[in-house]
Parts: structure tokens; C-alpha cells; sequence
């Protein structure tokens, strides 16, 4: 039973009893809560402005640790940036590039064609560097986890003090949401960590909401557009359902108006 | 053939089914302005839906913010 039909239930004075499993739900994580993003719903686009914030979140705080290999400067040109802005961002990044006529390997300016520089140079450096717990990329992280930004949004405001009876080991924290109870990442997001420039208030749920919903668009970057296909779609499809149901009519209407009427033989011979 | 039995209107429509070029040049060139028009109202009604949140939305704010 879901959440919502469960504290309707109770609303009217009936206590529905929690479901029995043969293990313990927190162990695999909380299931996180469906909350009321403004991009849900089947007509609304993502808030580009909120994307523009959340990646600044990423920038300012995540990519200390996540890399988000598959996401290129460029990607962010028509979407939170202008290209002039891009092409800045990326020029303050330096690339290993090569090698060239001579055979050289050098560092250049990054390009608007270049993707997102790591943290780490590769997997093993960066378990190292977290006490072995390697931070995932974010290209595609709300795809890969249950509960989507829902998911995201949870465990990045849900650090609380471990409740009694649970021992959390040195170098992890607390976090329900996250599978088994502990993460090795500590809570990063708290009230003005990150500078707003369009003045929103930069508490620590906001920037989570901004970071989640760019997280989101990272993993999904065709929503605005299938969204708006979808529309298109649903307009077209009714008007031909519409126009179906006339065909069937207009083809019937000469088996419907019909009447078959049976006139029995007058001459029977009665027996 | 029909010709004889086709009032004005009908005589008229018949134009674009009697010959094979003129009926597919006429589903082509209807199916492209049926298009243009579709999508120039359905554009609208989108960018009206979520007025504000899409980039060309932002992307004028940032402008009117850094020509201040």
C-alpha cells in the first residue's frame, strides 16, 4: 500500500498495519518521496533557470569528487548558458592533448567540444582518495537509481544522527536513503554553500532541488522536446481516432438504416 | 466518366483526383502546409504552458540583466 492511500486511511480513523518482510526495508534504503518537481506533469518543460543553478551546485560542490564524463561543455549551449559563456567555462579548463606532427603531447585550453573534466584520473585514484569508496559518474545518475531526482533529492537532504542501536563505521555516514544505511559520502549541501547570481535564496534544500533537477536533465536531456512531441502526438491521434469513429459510422450507416422484415407464408399446411 | 454528372463544386475538387500528378502534388503540398500550420499553433500553446522555464525564457533575462 502507498503512502498516500495509507495516511488517507488513517485520515479517516483506520490504521492500516505495515506489510512483513523477511528483511528489513532501511536495509535497501527508504524509498524515497515523490516529490511535486514543477517539471512533472505531461506539458511542462525543466525550469532552464533551475538548471542553470544546478549546475553551478555541481560545479561549485560536486565535482570536487563526481566526474560526469558523458556531458560536454556544449551540451550546456541553448540549455543554461549562452555559447560565449561555454566556450569561457571551457577555456578555464586545461586538456592533455596529442600528439601532434611531432609526436608531442600538450596542454591546451579546453574547447566547447571537450566533456566535462574528472576529479580523479581514473576509478582506482579516486577510491583511494574517498577511503575507498569510489564516487559515481553523474552523467546518467538519475537514470541509474531507483526514485530518479526523487532518489537524488532524498540522500542529499536526508544526513541525520544514526538512530540507536545502529553503529556507523569511522569514515561513514549516516543516510537512510542510501542502500544499507551508511555512505561513505559526507553531507556536502548546507544553507549558502553556493553564491546564487539570479538571488535565490541558497538554502540547503533549495540547492538539492537545483542540482537534482540538473542531474535529471543530465540523464535525460530530450525531455523538453519529447515532452512537446507528446503533445503533438496526443493532438494528431485524436483527430484521427475521431476520424476513425466517423469512417465506421459513415460505413455501417447503410447496414444500420436497413430493415429486414420476415413475412411468413400464408399457404401452410396445417398437420 | 463522371464529368457530366459534376455540379461547379464538385467539378472543382475533381481537378486534384483526376490526374495521378496533380492528386499526389496536391496531398504533398497540403500535408506541408498542414504541417507549418500545425506546428506554429502547437509551438505557441507549448511556449504559453511553460512560459518562463524554457531557455529562450532565461536566456532574455540573462540579457536584459547584463545589458543593465
Amino acid at each position: 500500500m502507498n503512502v498516500s492511500a495509507r495516511s488517507a486511511l488513517s485520515r479517516l480513523g483506520l490504521e492500516v498495519g505495515e506489510h512483513a518482510h523477511a528483511f528489513s526495508t532501511p536495509d535497501h534504503g527508504l524509498h524515497p518521496v515523490h516529490y511535486p518537481w514543477d517539471h512533472n506533469g505531461a506539458f511542462a518543460t525543466y525550469d532552464h533557470a533551475a538548471l542553470r543553478r544546478g549546475y553551478q551546485v555541481y560545479k561549485d560542490v560536486c565535482s570536487a569528487c563526481h566526474s560526469m564524463s558523458r556531458i560536454a561543455w556544449r551540451n550546456l549551449i541553448g540549455v543554461t548558458h549562452t555559447e560565449a559563456e561555454v566556450k569561457a567555462m571551457a577555456a578555464e579548463t586545461t586538456y592533455y592533448d596529442g600528439p601532434d606532427a611531432e609526436g608531442e603531447m600538450h596542454e591546451r585550453p579546453g574547447k566547447a567540444s571537450d566533456y566535462f573534466p574528472s576529479p580523479y584520473i581514473n576509478d582506482d585514484a579516486a577510491r583511494a582518495a574517498n577511503a575507498g569508496a569510489l564516487p559515481p559518474d553523474l552523467s546518467c545518475i538519475a537514470r541509474a537509481r531507483h526514485g530518479e531526482e526523487n532518489y537524488i533529492f532524498s540522500l542529499l537532504t536526508g544526513y541525520y544522527d544514526a538512530p540507536a542501536g545502529v553503529t556507523v563505521r569511522d569514515g561513514l555516514h549516516y543516510n537512510p536513503y542510501f542502500p544499507g544505511g551508511t555512505i561513505g559520502m559526507a553531507q556536502v549541501l548546507f544553507d549558502g554553500v553556493v553564491d546564487y547570481e539570479d538571488g535565490t535564496p541558497n538554502t540547503a534544500s533549495q540547492l538539492a532541488r537545483d542540482v537534482s533537477t540538473f542531474l535529471a536533465w543530465a540523464s535525460y536531456p530530450e525531455f523538453d522536446e519529447r515532452k512537446k512531441m507528446g503533445m503533438k502526438f496526443m493532438i494528431i491521434t485524436t483527430g484521427l481516432f475521431g476520424l476513425s469513429v466517423w469512417w465506421k459510422r459513415f460505413k455501417w450507416s447503410y447496414i444500420k438504416s436497413q430493415r429486414l422484415v420476415v413475412q411468413p407464408p400464408t399457404h401452410i399446411r396445417k398437420v | 466518366m463522371y464529368d457530366g454528372a459534376f455540379d461547379s463544386v464538385h467539378w472543382r475538387i475533381a481537378v486534384f483526383v483526376k490526374r495521378s500528378s496533380a492528386f499526389t502534388a496536391s496531398i504533398v503540398v497540403s500535408a506541408f502546409a498542414f504541417e507549418v500550420a500545425f506546428d506554429t499553433v502547437t509551438d505557441r500553446i507549448w511556449d504559453t504552458l511553460n512560459h518562463g522555464r524554457q531557455w529562450k525564457d532565461l536566456k532574455a533575462r540573462l540579457e536584459a540583466a547584463s545589458d543593465e
